[in-house]
């Protein structure tokens, strides 16, 4: 079973995500939406995963896209639709030094690198309370495809969005488009 | 002060209709990264700075106003 995206193209709506998620995983495994199996719980921070099953997932959402990963393996995922913001100072405040300066050089590429950042941060399951820079994101010139020695893969998702894996099982993702709510 | 938040929250992320009691994550919806750019622009307006420790707790709209105050900062 390799990894998935299942995305919906809507506005984040209160207890949606949830609902959504079941959706996702009831395609993903084969069971009925109404399956026990796919019943959620939540870590303490926050996190869902299936106690049930042996599935894990990230949901992700930005710029009226809801997005969740699915694996056999443990998965982080962050979309990021890119938008105006002060890249500079955001970068100098959470991102390592050289990483900020690489983005003076790169600045169309300051959303890959949250996506790196963050992708990680929901892998771990504690957020970016812990900040975003407990892993290098670069290799040299280039930005790295491992945080920790977990595979992170920056995935083409649309035009204007930053789409980043961390973990699953490597190999290259299905993208599908649930029906809406 | 409250105008002004509506006002930064509305530019940043389009978002309207805050009360004191807002909740930028589970009423407003907000991801880390729209997170971190309103904190970004709350410190530009208000001219401050606000620790990244801090960031977390800065879950309502009041509790932005009352973080301002503890901290001296006034309407700019």
């Amino acid at each position: 079973m390799k990894d998935a995206f299942y995305y919906l193209e809507t506005e984040r709506e209160k207890g949606r995500s949830d609902e959504r998620l079941r959706r996702a995983a009831a395609r993903f495994t084969g069971l009925a939406p109404g399956d026990p199996q796919l019943a959620l719980s939540r870590t303490e921070h926050g996190k869902p995963f299936f106690p049930m099953l042996p599935l894990h997932c990230s949901v992700t959402h930005s710029g009226g896209i809801w997005l969740c990963a699915l694996s056999p393996s443990p998965v982080g995922v962050d979309l990021q639709r890119h938008q105006k913001c002060d890249g500079e100072k955001i970068a100098l405040r959470y991102f390592r030094p050289e990483e900020a300066d690489w983005l003076v050089r790169h600045p169309d590429r300051f959303f890959d690198l949250w996506c790196i950042k963050e992708s990680y941060a929901k892998y771990t399951g504690a957020g970016i309370v812990p900040g975003l820079d407990v892993f290098p994101a670069l290799e040299g010139e280039t930005l790295t495809r491992h945080a920790n020695g977990v595979p992170l893969r920056l995935i083409p998702f649309r035009p204007g969005y930053s789409l980043c894996l961390c973990g699953g099982t490597g190999g290259e993702p299905a993208l599908t488009e649930l029906p809406s709510d | 002060m409250f105008e002004t938040i509506q006002e930064i929250v509305y530019q940043v992320t389009g978002k309207t209709g805050l009360t004191l009691d807002t909740d930028f994550v589970t009423d407003l919806e907000l991801n880390s990264f729209d997170i971190m750019n309103i904190v970004s622009a709350f410190e530009d307006r208000f001219d401050t700075a606000i620790p990244t420790r801090d960031v977390w707790k800065l879950r309502r709209v009041s509790d932005v106003i009352a973080y301002m105050e503890q901290h001296g900062v006034g309407k700019p």
